[in-house]
């Protein structure tokens, strides 16, 4: 993004130094969010990575429960209403040794009206955390300002659980997503976008699917079409699935990983399944972090093989789709 | 829908064994299904009859080797005659355009009166543009024009050309050293790195 200007590092942090920001999303609200992003960040900082997480569910904020941190002492409207100017002032510790929290538990704070300027001052700062990953717990749905901090992370991570509901919403943030990365296309590629879809095209038949658009764009405008194809892979996405209960249900991230391919011609990567666990809840109760509670539980291990590759992913150079 | 490659429609290698293409072909089939939950609300009815076709017709072609000699066969030469005829496409160049692209690729010069004539040419108006860059229409007229009397200082009117140019699908930076009224001026040869 051009119009954000990132404000010259503070001396104690080099530039180099910066962290990488990954997100956690999902279509549908009660699919297990807050539950992946926070065990997500207790794995990672077991590879020995420091980890900040951000709970930006704002109006539903929660991942400090998950994390075991009764009430933070400082949250994220500290920061919009100028109390506190350093972001780094807002971390707050948790039980877990390298894994800090930015809590947005204030009543006053609602993702749906935080205001631009707002959104722009995290936005900008969050690359000043010290920090080697900040993990960003993102709320339900396809608001602008969720999709906006979403598109900044360099991997982002959908959750879905197996059930129509969950992947259409899924889908639809995807679709959400990729138009308001193709609305940042100069003028002239917008026109013949617009040529392309109004039906001057190859074959004369409907475009459905925006990997037919693509197509199209590539045979008419190779120039312009690159252009999109390189917009829409400047992120790595990943789909997660929770909750699963039947055999089939493992397979189905593989499946949605095909259909994307073929829908909108992205690759979305399918980092693996997350069985059906009551202990999850347990651990909540016992207001343990569940990675520490059930280290050994089929979960948690899968939770850390997921971990293990984004970090190996994020270590390779990309390599466009 | 035209023509697709076998192998990429079942995404595996050209080079894949009879089981790779087992294998890929039973997670298609599967993601495809009837009521597969992977392609809910995504594809209509008929994209989803389409796509059962294709992966089945992609599969009993590769699955059978003496018909995937035969198909490897006829992608080689059509691939040899040019990448896009092997999707059964024709490039199909639009007039005026492929003559417009040869003139930008070559021209050394951007005066403002051959950047009015590309915008025109490619039916994109100064308030498409303006709403676009947020630069008032003013000041993208005073480019086309070379008003530079418009502009207190080079650097907005830079800014405002490298903004320009983009819009146009133009290479920022060769718009820049090719606009007459920065040639001149000595500024025009320092720090061509303060980009934003």
């Amino acid at each position: 993004m051009t119009v954000i200007q990132l404000h010259a590092a503070p001396k104690a942090f080099p530039a180099e130094k910066r962290p990488a920001i990954w997100a956690v999303a999902s279509g549908k609200g009660g699919v297990g969010k807050s539950f992946i992003s926070s065990s997500l960040g207790l794995a990672l900082a077991k590879h020995g990575k420091r980890v900040v997480m951000i709970d930006l569910d704002l109006g539903g904020a929660n991942l400090h429960t998950c994390l075991g941190v009764p009430t933070p002492a400082t949250t994220l409207s500290d920061f919009i209403s100028g109390k506190l100017n350093d972001i780094n002032e807002l971390v707050v510790a948790t039980p877990t040794e390298n894994v800090g929290l930015i809590s947005g538990a204030a009543d006053s704070l609602h993702i749906a009206n935080i205001k631009h300027f707002e959104k722009l001052k995290i936005l900008r700062n969050l690359k000043q955390i010290a920090a080697d990953i900040v993990l960003l717990d993102l709320g339900a749905g396809t608001s602008f300002n969720t999709l906006d901090f979403f598109a900044q992370a360099e991997h982002g991570i959908l959750a879905v659980t197996p059930e129509p509901t969950s992947i259409e919403n899924t889908y639809r943030f995807l679709r959400e997503l990729f138009a308001r990365r193709l609305r940042t296309a100069p003028t002239l590629t917008r026109k013949l976008m617009n040529d392309v879809l109004t039906g001057r095209h190859v074959g004369g038949r409907k475009i459905t699917t925006l990997s037919a658009f693509l197509g199209a764009m590539d045979h008419l405008h190779p120039q312009h079409g690159a252009l999109l194809r390189q917009e829409l892979a400047t992120q790595n996405l990943h789909l997660i699935i929770n909750e699963a209960m039947e055999p089939g249900d493992a397979e189905l991230g593989q499946a949605m990983e095909l259909a994307c391919r073929k829908y909108f011609g992205v690759d979305i990567g399918y980092l693996g399944y997350l069985n059906h666990d009551r202990q999850v809840a347990m651990a909540l109760r016992q207001r343990k972090p569940f990675m520490n509670a059930y280290p050994q539980s089929r979960v948690a291990i899968h939770l850390d093989h997921i971990a293990a590759q984004l970090l190996e992913r994020s270590s390779r150079p990309r390599t466009p789709a | 829908m035209k023509k697709r490659d076998y192998y990429d429609l079942l995404e595996v290698s050209p080079t894949a064994s009879a089981m790779d293409i087992i294998h890929a072909y039973r997670r298609a089939k599967l993601a495809f299904q009837e009521d597969s939950m992977a392609t809910y609300s995504l594809f209509s009815d008929d994209d989803m009859e389409e796509i059962r076709e294709q992966i089945e017709e992609a599969y009993h072609t590769l699955a059978d080797s003496e018909k995937r000699r035969e198909y490897d066969t006829l992608r080689r030469n059509l691939a040899s005659l040019g990448g896009k005829a092997a999707e059964g496409l024709q490039p199909r160049p639009q007039r005026n355009s492929s003559d417009l692209q040869q003139r930008i690729a070559s021209a050394i010069r951007f005066p403002g009166s051959f950047l009015n004539e590309l915008r025109e040419q490619q039916g994109i108006s100064i308030q498409a543009i303006a709403e676009r860059t947020r630069i008032s229409a003013q000041y993208l007229k005073a480019i086309e024009s070379e008003d530079e009397s418009r502009f207190p200082e080079t650097v907005y009117l830079k800014g405002y050309l490298r903004q320009y140019a983009r819009e146009l699908g133009l290479e920022p930076e060769r718009v820049v050293k090719g606009y007459p009224p920065l040639m001149k001026s000595p500024e025009a040869e320092e720090s061509p790195d303060n980009s934003d």
